[in-house]
């Protein structure tokens, strides 16, 4: 019986540890998602400094929220949306508008396989 | 390097944390879902510690699951007879009466010189003594030989020998083993005196065992 209840207490962390980690992911794709899309509106508006800003706001956030990323998440996928951000940084400061996007998309998808890993679905069990 | 050395003591003490948590008995006496489970937490532990780019956690949060599992079904194999039918199987007679039911042995795979291997293992070198033999559900063979050639007993020859009693080691390198004491049926006090016959002080003590008559073995160490 002691047993039983030790696994029903593990059980319980476990369901606990797995529920935190689906919010901390899914808090993360929105606010990053967020920063993402405002910084592409500045670009298409030709608005490049405040593109500059958002990407370099969107950089320190991925720095802060990358270590408590990386407890749950794979580390290569987290190194690639970094590589990809440091890059976006790159292109709003040269005005590279299309490489700006295709990067930009490049990170969203990232981001939502992330998501889409990590929530629990139909997909991702089978 | 370090990373690595550093998941894999981690991945250690969680794997033997788990493995204490489910209690686990030796591998010949596990039943097939615990082998199972015991096989799968060593692979799983061995992923993170094989792939940095995998987070500890998610070794830890499988193997973890997996103790939770085992928990509950070795609960409900213990709650619920047909449920343990389901995941144990069931024990199976294969010889009775010196006769092997071959429609059983094709039935479970196992060939005649396997059983015969088994036997011979058990000092049983002719069928016609058995009387019963089973397979047990953890692969085990239990034999029961016809009576003639079973191992006499003393109560078979009508002795009435005294109970048998346990030795207890009650002092180890030196240090008296207090929780041993009770179950020796013994004291500190027979202990010194047990020594002093022998002019021996408790560090001269290498190994002392005492069973609950009071009879006593003695090991000093070296050089005293």
């Amino acid at each position: 019986m002691r047993r039983l209840i030790i696994a029903i207490v593990i059980m319980i962390i476990i369901t606990l540890i797995c529920c935190i980690e689906i919010l901390c992911v899914n808090n993360i794709y929105t606010d990053s998602s967020e920063k993402l899309t405002q910084a592409v509106t500045y670009m298409e508006n030709d608005n490049y400094t405040y593109a500059k800003e958002t990407v370099e706001s969107l950089e320190k956030y991925w720095i802060r929220v990358e270590n408590l990323l990386s407890t749950f998440v794979n580390h290569e996928e987290l190194y690639e949306i970094g590589t990809s951000i440091g890059k976006l940084k790159a292109l709003a400061n040269r005005e590279e508008k299309d490489t700006f996007f295709a990067e930009a998309i490049e990170i969203k998808i990232l981001l939502l396989h992330i998501k889409n890993y990590e929530n629990l679905n139909f997909k991702g069990i089978f | 390097m370090f990373i690595t050395i550093v998941r894999t003591a981690i991945l250690y003490f969680f794997v033997i944390l788990g493995l204490r948590i489910m209690g686990k008995r030796q591998v010949g006496d596990m039943q097939p879902g615990e082998l199972v489970i015991t096989i799968l937490i060593s692979e799983i532990a061995a992923i993170p510690i094989d792939d940095i780019n995998k987070p500890v956690i998610t070794g830890i949060l499988a193997i973890f699951t997996l103790v939770v599992v085992e928990i509950l079904i070795s609960f409900l194999t213990m709650k619920f007879i047909n449920f343990r039918k389901l995941v144990n199987g069931d024990s199976a007679v294969i010889i009775k009466d010196g006769i092997i039911d071959q429609k059983l042995l094709r039935r479970l795979r196992i060939t005649v010189p396997d059983i015969m291997e088994v036997l011979r293992g058990q000092d049983v070198f002719d069928l016609n003594r058995v009387s019963y033999a089973i397979l047990e559900t953890n692969g085990s063979l239990s034999v029961l030989l016809k009576s003639p050639y079973q191992t006499t007993e003393a109560k078979d020859l009508g002795c009435n020998a005294d109970s048998s009693t346990l030795p207890v080691l009650v002092i180890s390198d030196g240090v008296i083993i207090k929780d041993a004491l009770s179950l020796a049926q013994t004291d500190r006090k027979q202990i010194y005196s047990k020594l002093q016959e022998q002019k021996l002080k408790i560090k001269d003590v290498f190994i002392m065992t005492i069973d609950k008559n009071g009879e006593s073995c003695i090991v000093k160490k070296d050089g005293t």
